[in-house]
């Protein structure tokens, strides 16, 4: 049985996926995905989304790119560490939960991650999903000598006053630690109900990231303008499938190992 | 005197990390102040004509230096 938190702010229950946009299958769990050129969504970026955060304002579309330090990109962290973990693609509190999932299997550190987000988005009061007094632990909230309703700039200035700006940034970046680890048993129960094994995610990870790499560089090449495709996700391979592959000068499927 | 009103240090970041801390550093700031963006991922200067395009703001200027790019984009 899954966790009881599933219901929560930034938990999803893995087995309620619309079957639009998860399938079990002898295979391997499949994920839809969609490739533009340019994405009309804000940002304009060229790259790929899951189909279920096609919409979502906040998610930019990701490329093969990989983060400095880490060995996968913002896709394949969508993908493995939020989607099939089971938080949402979105949102800070999902953030802090998700991270944790990328640290254990990139062995990053997080931490720098987490303080990004107080001095990029707490800094300025903006929390996503939810408000910036409702995702801050109560007993800080309790520091700030607030009169009457003030906003989530006016409730981040009061407690950098009351603490000090380093003391609330260690405070925050606590926070969002603790958050994460509150995610480690919904993502092992989400991962198992779906049939992916915790203990494979490292290698996991690295195989999806070994096809987007090669899928996303012949697109590029090509100046495709949109695409569709299907993720599949096994415990020993990984592959990314083409649907509308005809004329695009792309293989149907592409495959990797998994370690 | 800089003319520029905010600075983001982008090297190092990849496709799409340069444009979603651009938009959010944008998010922070008021209408007709100047945002300067350093990156070093080639694929950003693309990414950056896009972003301005559609969001309205104004792409002032872009160069190139010693595998750096400079945007400086102001806020509509």
């Amino acid at each position: 049985m899954i966790n009881t938190m599933q219901t929560s702010l930034g938990f999803r229950d893995v087995h309620a996926y619309p079957s639009t946009h998860l399938r079990l299958t002898l295979e391997g769990v499949r994920v839809p995905v969609s490739y533009r050129k340019t994405w009309n969504d804000g940002f304009g970026a060229r790259g790929w989304k899951l189909d279920i955060a096609s919409t979502d304002p906040v998610i930019i579309a990701s490329t093969r790119e990989t983060g400095g330090r880490i060995p996968t990109s913002v896709l394949i962290h969508d993908l493995l560490d939020h989607f099939l973990s089971g938080f949402d693609i979105s949102g800070h509190r999902a953030e802090a939960m998700a991270l944790i999932q990328l640290g254990k299997r990139t062995g990053s550190d997080i931490r720098r991650d987490y303080l990004q987000m107080v001095r990029e988005d707490l800094h300025y009061g903006r929390v996503n999903h939810e408000s910036l007094a409702s995702f801050l632990p109560p007993a800080l909230i309790a520091n700030a000598r607030m009169d009457g309703h003030i906003d989530g700039r006016e409730l981040i200035q009061a407690l950098q006053s009351e603490m000090g700006v380093e003391a609330l940034e260690e405070r925050l970046v606590q926070h969002f630690m603790h958050l994460g680890e509150r995610g480690e048993a919904h993502a092992q129960d989400s991962l198992r109900l779906l049939g992916l094994k915790p203990s494979r995610c490292r290698e996991i990870g690295l195989a999806l990231q070994r096809v987007l790499a090669e899928v996303d560089q012949r697109v590029e090449n090509e100046g495709i303008e949109r695409l569709n495709a299907t993720f599949i996700i096994s415990n020993e391979q990984c592959a990314l499938e083409i649907i509308n592959a005809a004329g695009s000068g792309l293989r149907k499927r592409y495959s990797s190992g998994v370690g | 005197m800089s003319n520029f009103d905010m600075e983001l240090d982008a090297r190092g970041l990849n496709c799409p990390l340069p444009i979603l801390r651009a938009k959010k550093s944008i998010n922070s700031m008021s209408a007709g102040q100047v945002l300067r963006i350093v990156a070093t991922d080639p694929g950003s200067v693309k990414d950056f004509e896009a972003f301005c395009k559609q969001t309205g703001n104004e792409l002032l200027e872009t160069t190139q230096d010693d595998g750096e790019y400079q945007f400086n984009i102001r806020k509509s």
